[in-house]
């Protein structure tokens, strides 16, 4: 399957550096129509008006988490997409994710290859 | 005011004091047990004064007062600093990102491996930001623990001057991961692989 670049992206993280720095490696990789919120509660009204095609979110923030909204997604039958981008790296945190529903890990600090790489397992090849 | 618990209820530090010297008043010194009891209790006697005595000696320190305060604010600025000078790298990068969109290869494929670079370094303001803001939450919780110790010796002068608060960034301070116990990318990959 080929990867549909024109799908809506929502990126989620309380670091607006954080957000600008994925934004531009997916326009680098010609996605187009990118969002961002600044936590888990702010994505969730985002996604009240506009579907996904992917989720790209980091863990930590307030107030709510990325597990959280996750774990919120998940509940009400939301099975868009979702890459955990963090620093919570501990075994216990990926699997507390991966019983949330999480589709894929990245762990930062990361790079442009790896985020490649995590799109690809997670939408089809580039 | 300082307390000791026991199974039954709270003693004030007057009252442990006071049971203590009690029971100094009524062991017998003639035998040599009654003797060890007896320079037990006073070295106990003893050590909680030389405590008091340490804890009243940290006021004039003045660690809650303006050591930590003036510490965590230095940190703060280490971070607002950190965050608008990446703010302006990628400002800097967007731009020439832009000019790459009209340059020829090989320039172009050069210009924006560069400036990926870039923006793969940036993430260290984010990383550098939790584990500063940790150590901005543990010296803020020294200062509450400094500060509650004095009070509880009767120190009018206890009150940390700022209020440790809820911290901005209390929710990010879990990360990012530490060499040992946290996991690579790949241990990571191989972990959901297993699952899958």
């Amino acid at each position: 399957m080929a990867i549909d670049k024109n799908i809506n992206i929502l990126v989620v993280d309380d670091y607006l550096t954080m957000i600008r720095i994925i934004s531009n490696l997916l326009k680098q990789l010609e996605f187009v129509n990118i969002d961002q919120a600044l936590d888990g509660k702010a994505a969730l009204e985002k996604m009240s008006g506009k579907s996904y095609g992917l989720i790209i979110s980091d863990w930590n923030m307030e107030p709510m988490t990325g597990l959280d909204f996750l774990k919120e997604l998940r509940t009400k039958g939301n099975n868009t997409p979702f890459i955990m981008v963090t620093a919570e790296s501990k075994a216990e945190n990926i699997v507390a994710a991966r019983d949330a529903g999480v589709n894929n890990y990245i762990v930062k600090p990361f790079n442009a290859d790896t985020l490649k790489t995590k799109l690809s397992q997670v939408l089809g090849a580039f | 005011m300082s307390q000791v618990y026991t199974q039954d209820r709270y003693y004030s530090r007057e009252e442990v004091v006071k049971i203590i010297q009690s029971a100094l008043a009524q062991v017998d010194t003639g035998t040599e047990r009654h003797q060890k009891l007896h320079a037990d209790l006073t070295l106990l006697a003893d050590y909680i004064q030389s405590t008091r005595s340490e804890l009243v000696k940290t006021s004039g320190i003045d660690a809650s007062r303006s050591f930590i305060p003036s510490t965590t604010d230095e940190l703060d600025v280490v971070i607002s600093e950190t965050l608008r000078a990446t703010a302006i790298i990628m400002d800097a990068c967007e731009s020439i990102e832009k000019v790459a969109q009209t340059a020829d290869n090989p320039v172009h494929i050069v210009l924006v491996k560069a400036v990926t670079s870039v923006y793969e370094a940036c993430s260290f303001q984010d990383i550098t930001g939790q584990r500063i803001t940790k150590v901005i939450k543990t010296l803020k919780d020294i200062e509450k623990k400094v500060a509650e110790s004095l009070a509880s010796l009767g120190q009018s002068a206890a009150a940390p001057l700022s209020d440790p608060g809820v911290p901005q960034r209390d929710a990010l301070l879990n990360g990012p991961q530490l060499k040992g116990p946290a996991m690579s990318q790949d241990e990571i990959d191989k972990l959901l692989n297993f699952f899958n």
